[in-house]
């Protein structure tokens, strides 16, 4: 019986009751903008090396950041540690890598290379000044113990994320 | 003077972009760089350039444009400060509000402090209208468009026209007959104006347009009996429809006609021959 009647009071309490839900919509447009500015090639200067190294016939990717508001960001880059697409591998393939600063579009951003941070196969930018800053990605394979890579087609990506601070 | 109507489309912009203006000096005329196309306007400046330096030590890069028109400032001017800091690439896009290349005057990369530029590159992107390249007067918003003018003649002046000098010679010349012929026209004129015009008063009696004062003058000459009564006598609006009709189509010689015209022609035979008749008794 008690139930019932809570359930009674409930229900006049509820009708009389007006609610109304009022959205607020908001659109952050990012202030940090990341595009490829080079894909990189795989150079095969010995069988079993790879290499974006343009001495070792590939080409480096370039990735450019364009920051619109200084000290927000900072851009995190990791070069690759496996392939992801290549033939059937049977022995280990040590990766090596080297992110620098390859341009800029202030001079005060030519800083950003001596006050970067590495670990691991990440490089960590803090981006301090607003506007564009290029950064170039080395990447090198060696197969197994001087072993030749099988032919095929070998793919390996760079992740280059901006981080709010 | 007379100006026509103009009608011209929309600047058929062509966008491009020069060369390295940088590649063989840091020191550079424009003249060179950008071609002489009317109405051309630069509307970006795109330079890069790598530092090579000691961190330490203090470098002040300078990219500039002087300003052809005004001497001593520059149009386009770009510092970039490498003072305590490494050296390395640094590349730029700068717009510019399209200026007119007649500004763009000689440009130059400048270093202030210890340190070297090298692999330079200094772009320019421009625009121009296609239509003015070809010839200003194709656009109105062409630089050196000039509004075109049709000049028509003023007309001459009557008193400089050969023609008409011929006439009013001619007309001093016969001046005097001009003249005679003039004053007897006036008197000739004077006496019609003294009659009374019998088809002016007539045309008073058919007409309701004419005003009060003709309509009196109208009935004093009805009561002076000068009007004839049959001009005032209105004919019935009928028709008159023919009464004649011919029995049939066919019309017989008439024979008396026929014989009248013989006995006339006899007539003037015995008539002619009397004259001969009448030689001969003399």
């Amino acid at each position: 019986m008690n139930k019932l009647m809570l359930c009674a009071i409930s229900a006049i309490f509820v009708s009389g009751a007006y609610a109304e839900e009022i959205p607020i919509t908001g659109n952050v447009e990012s202030k940090c903008v990341i595009t490829t500015d080079t894909a990189g090639v795989y150079g095969n200067p010995t069988p079993s090396n790879l290499s974006t190294d343009p001495t070792d016939g590939g080409v480096t990717p370039i990735v450019r950041y364009d920051v619109s508001m200084a000290e927000y960001y900072k851009a995190l880059i990791t070069w690759p540690d496996e392939f992801s697409q290549s033939p059937e591998l049977n022995d280990t393939v040590a990766f090596d890598g080297e992110v620098t600063v390859d341009r800029v579009s202030i001079a005060t951003m030519s800083d950003y290379e001596s006050a970067k941070t590495e670990y691991q196969n990440s490089t960590e930018y803090e981006l301090t000044e607003s506007g564009s800053t290029w950064f170039a990605i080395e990447s090198e394979a060696d197969y197994g113990f001087s072993k030749a890579f099988p032919g095929g087609t070998y793919r390996s990506l760079i992740t280059a994320e901006c981080i709010a601070q | 003077m007379v100006y026509c109507s103009y009608s011209y489309s929309n600047p058929n912009y062509i966008y491009e972009t020069s060369g390295n203006a940088s590649q063989d000096s840091l020191n550079w005329v424009m003249s060179n760089v950008l071609p002489a196309y009317t109405g051309l306007q630069v509307n970006g400046v795109f330079y890069q350039y790598t530092t090579v330096k000691d961190p330490e030590t203090g470098m002040v890069v300078t990219v500039q444009n002087e300003d052809a028109l005004n001497a001593g400032q520059y149009v386009f001017r770009e510092v970039d400060d490498w003072s305590g800091i490494p050296g390395n690439t640094i590349q730029k896009a700068i717009p510019q509000p399209y200026v007119d290349q007649n500004r763009w005057g000689n440009g130059s990369i400048t270093v202030d402090g210890e340190g070297q530029v090298v692999d330079a590159s200094v772009i320019y992107t421009y625009r121009y209208d296609e239509d003015c390249v070809v010839s200003p007067q194709n656009n109105p918003t062409c630089p050196g468009f000039v509004m075109p003018e049709i000049n028509v003649p003023d007309p001459v002046d009557p008193i400089d026209d050969t023609i008409q000098d011929e006439i009013d010679r001619q007309r001093v010349a016969d001046g005097d007959m001009i003249q005679d012929d003039i004053d007897r026209k006036k008197i000739k004129d004077e006496k019609d104006n003294g009659r009374p015009m019998i088809e002016v008063l007539l045309g008073n009696s058919n007409t309701t347009a004419l005003g009060d004062v003709a309509q009196i003058l109208h009935d004093n000459l009805v009561l002076l009996d000068v009007i004839p009564p049959s001009y005032l006598t209105e004919l019935p609006s009928t028709v008159y429809e023919e009464t004649l009709s011919l029995p049939d189509a066919e019309l017989p010689d008439n024979v008396m006609i026929r014989r009248a015209s013989y006995s006339q022609e006899l007539l003037h035979e015995q008539l002619v021959d009397l004259q001969y008749q009448l030689g001969e008794s003399k």
